[in-house]
């Protein structure tokens, strides 16, 4: 038998043995398998290519169309008494792949887009707000994400001059590096980490997309919700009275799902600005998925646009307003839906005090 | 497989795939033979192509285009039966049912849900609790297999002594012919215009039609669980127990008793100290009153029988543990397992009537037991008139897969044939496939075989459903 592949670590190449010899007992959880009824989409089906990649009983071509359909979205480790880590396998074996000269299309086209600055994304650059570009002293680094939005950014802003601090807005060039480590470009996504990390300096830094939470530049941040939170929480932030009714709450699966699992704080500044907060089907760490994760948006827009179709069906049949606290997430259930809201640009219209 | 015929195949859907690094996902089910040949190097054979239809309109003209063409066809859900039954075949397609996997009305007054076969069970059950109501089938695989494979075998699961076996949950059902053309049993609660067409298809393992969505029986999502552990000084008392409580009228949705044996693996992979004895788990669900009236008039006429009430903890730990075997399968079957490389292991679920139940027990453990290191088993899926056994059996190879798949197979021949030999069924709820069509003739009898082979010729002439399984054709079997 061949050597494994030097991509594909030892510990990477056992979890996904062990993984395929599993009689496939988190496909219920699976987001693309429930939108699509792809095979390759089988967590199982994951394991398997990665092991068999490993092995080299397979091509790195035809590893690299078995690796297409997974979000990332973590469903598969809730019910997995192992802990597996889909996900991080299939960026061990896209990244494998490429190394062998079969790179995902999509892979290919972020490396260039980041290289030239460019979002992957193709989103436009936002604007960072003037009065946020400068301040003295600094006491908070805000990374934006390569899918947010000039209102989003704009909203944070706005949130920290009221609640009174000082935030700094960096804009990476073109990403993080996240994309880039989820499409097989560990290295691309190592160099980008390290351009990122020089930016933010020390300091608290926060996170506007929950996938930016993946970079190396970002290793100590957290997300804005968690922050501003603390903020409410402290007082220093608040809102005018009303009700506003019901807002159904779509929990971003790296915040539902990741490490350090942000849940009650999306949840709590909602509440603070006078919504009504409903859970859909499918919320908290069981939550659905808008396929945005791992770069299923650019590595099969239509099957990732199939999964957030279906998200937003159940969004849908909780309440008539949605919002979310992931760029990416608004992003896909938007085009599918109808309006999803950013958290955070339905808490600055709320604000009590406006910054002058 | 003719280029040309490949080809059109690719030409005429919309979903086809024929590149072997590929369709090696579909050369092998759950069957835990293929799997050790797999093991042990073997390089499995996988289908020519794999068809993937989108839509019931485009699987009928799949399977219409099939019959013109003299292609056969073997279905496939999610790859999880343990009989072989989705195994590929020489020059047939295999055919992924998985993209029909819409979940359709829930009528609420009535208490139906309409699905698709490709749907993962657990998946179904989610959308319903959801929405308040539960479809009551929870055998180990359910977060795993679809529900066309589950109605395609028969499946029961854990609650089955109140809701029944999956079978018995459907109220309507559509199934493609082997011509394309599309049966439909409407959505009755009963009926009596003749036999029941839908068991033509419930069981049939894809080979009389593939099922193509049904209307199934849902209800309203239980307020409460009541689980409660007894303990037994033996099988025969704890058997007489059930009777007893069944005979009331009474249906516990869970009844379980374990032998001596696996009770030891219960309270010992606990850590707990194995107390002398039979472990009984008892289950009540649904309104509070009426599962607690259940459960204690289940746990009276346990203590009746001679159980010791051990309360509700070992309930607890049996409901939250309760797909655990199911987990440990990889720890235990992968190469260099926990247990050595080159394990044999499976289940072997059998049924029998009360009086025959304990003979059965004694000869099916006495006729596998040599060729293994571990038996063991428990009685569930408990009817008036009898239940299954349900065994769980291993032998360690020492890394000789040889040896272990020799093994594997005598212990399975002699099982079976020992079953027979006292009165008991080949199978509850994994089905037929390819494990035990050997056997098929025995337990229906020379006619009961024939009626079934009539039955098939009738509705596939040509043998293009799933051939080679369910015992109706032995010629090719891999």
């Amino acid at each position: 038998m061949s050597a494994p592949l030097p991509l594909i670590d030892d510990a990477t190449r056992e979890a996904a043995v062990h993984g395929s010899w599993c009689p496939k007992l988190c496909s219920h959880a699976c987001p693309v398998l429930s939108a699509t009824g792809r095979d390759d989409a089988v967590p199982w089906s994951l394991h398997r290519t990665v092991a068999d990649l490993a092995a080299r009983h397979i091509s790195a071509a035809s590893a690299a169309r078995q690796l297409e359909a997974c979000t990332g979205c973590l469903g598969c480790q809730v019910p997995c008494v192992f802990g597996q880590d889909v996900p991080a396998q299939v960026r061990a074996g896209r990244a494998a792949v490429a190394a062998a000269g079969s790179p995902l299309d999509a892979r290919q086209a972020a490396v260039t887009a980041v290289a030239a600055g460019r979002s992957p994304y193709h989103v436009p650059t936002p604007a960072v707000p003037t009065a946020s570009t400068t301040p003295d002293p600094v006491e908070l680094t805000v990374v934006v994400g390569c899918r947010d939005t000039t209102e989003v950014v704009a909203a944070a802003a706005v949130l920290y001059e009221a609640a009174g601090v000082c935030a700094r807005f960096v804009v990476p060039d073109g990403c993080c590096g996240a994309i880039l480590t989820d499409l097989g470009a560990p290295d691309e996504a190592a160099e980008a980490g390290r351009s990122l990390r020089d930016r933010i300096g020390e300091g608290p830094t926060v996170v506007l997309d929950p996938h930016c939470l993946g970079s190396t530049g970002t290793r100590e941040a957290i997300h804005v919700t968690t922050s501003l939170a603390e903020l409410v929480d402290r007082g220093d932030l608040t809102f005018a009275d009303g009700d506003l009714g019901p807002v159904a709450y779509h929990d971003p699966c790296l915040l539902a799902r990741g490490p350090a699992p942000v849940i009650e704080p999306p949840r709590r500044l909602l509440a603070a600005a006078g919504y009504t907060v409903v859970d859909p089907e499918a919320s908290a760490r069981h939550t659905g998925c808008s396929g945005a994760g791992l770069g299923f948006d650019l590595v099969d827009p239509d099957a990732a646009a199939a999964v957030a179709r279906r998200r937003g069906t159940q969004l849908d049949a909780a309440a008539p307003t949605a919002a979310t606290a992931c760029s990416g997430a608004r992003r896909m259930l938007s085009a599918e839906r109808g309006s999803v809201h950013d958290v955070l640009v339905l808490l600055a219209a709320r604000l009590t005090r406006t910054p002058t | 497989m003719e280029a040309a015929l490949l080809a059109d195949l690719h030409a005429g859907f919309s979903q086809v795939e024929s590149d072997a690094e590929r369709t090696r996902l579909y050369a092998h089910d759950w069957w835990p033979r293929p799997l050790m040949r797999l093991r042990s190097g073997e390089a499995l054979t996988p289908p020519e192509a794999v068809v993937a239809p989108a839509d019931r309109d485009e699987l009928m003209r799949l399977v219409g285009w099939c019959h013109t063409r003299a292609l056969a066809i073997v279905p496939y859900g999610a790859g999880t039966g343990v009989c072989g039954g989705a195994l590929p075949v020489t020059g047939a397609i295999t055919l992924d049912l998985k993209r029909l996997n819409r979940i359709g009305t829930l009528d609420e007054v009535s208490g139906t849900v309409e699905v698709e076969p490709g749907v993962i069970a657990q998946a179904l059950e989610d959308h319903l609790q959801h929405r308040g109501w539960t479809l009551g089938h929870f055998p180990s695989s359910v977060n795993c297999s679809t529900v066309g494979g589950f109605l395609a075998i028969r499946s029961a699961g854990q609650a089955s002594s109140f809701y029944g076996k999956f079978e018995d949950a459907v109220v309507g059902l559509d199934a493609v012919l082997a011509d394309g053309s599309l049966f439909r049993a409407r959505p009755v609660p009963q009926s009596a215009a003749g036999p029941d067409l839908k068991r033509l298809f419930l069981g049939g393992e894809g080979t009389t039609g593939i099922i193509a969505g049904a209307t199934l029986r849902v209800w309203p999502e239980p307020q409460v669980a009541i689980d409660r552990g007894l303990l037994f000084p033996d099988i025969e008392s704890g058997l007489a127990a059930c009777r007893t409580l069944l005979w009331t009228g009474l249906r516990p949705h869970v009844w379980r008793l374990y032998d001596e044996t696996d009770t030891a693996m219960v309270f010992g992979g606990q850590g707990l100290d194995v107390p002398e004895g039979c472990l009984c788990i008892v289950g009540a669900e649904g309104d509070p009153e009426v599962a607690g009236f259940v459960a204690g008039t289940a746990r009276r006429i346990m203590v009746e029988g001679g159980a010791r009430d051990l309360g509700e903890e070992p309930g607890r730990h049996w409901r939250a543990h309760r797909h655990g075997m199911s987990y440990r399968f990889a720890e235990l079957m992968k190469p260099g397992g926990m247990l050595g490389d080159a394990l044999a292991l499976d289940t072997m679920e059998v049924a029998s009537t009360w009086s025959r139940i304990v003979p059965a027990y004694h000869a099916i453990k006495q006729a596998i037991s040599p060729h293994l290191d571990l038996v063991m088993a428990h009685f569930s899926h408990v009817y008036p008139e009898g239940a299954s056994i349900y065994f769980t059996f291993g032998k360690a190879g020492a890394g000789n897969e040889e040896l272990a798949l020799a093994s594997y197979d005598a212990a399975w021949e002699a099982g079976q044939r020992a079953a027979l030999s006292a009165g008991a069924s080949i199978t509850h709820h994994h089905g037929v496939g390819l494990l035990r069509a050997p056997y098929l003739e025995d337990e229906l009898g020379a006619v009961g075989l024939d009626v079934l082979r009539r039955v098939k010729g009738a509705l596939d002439p040509h043998g293009l459903l799933n051939p080679t399984k369910l015992g109706l054709d032995l010629r090719a079997s891999p």
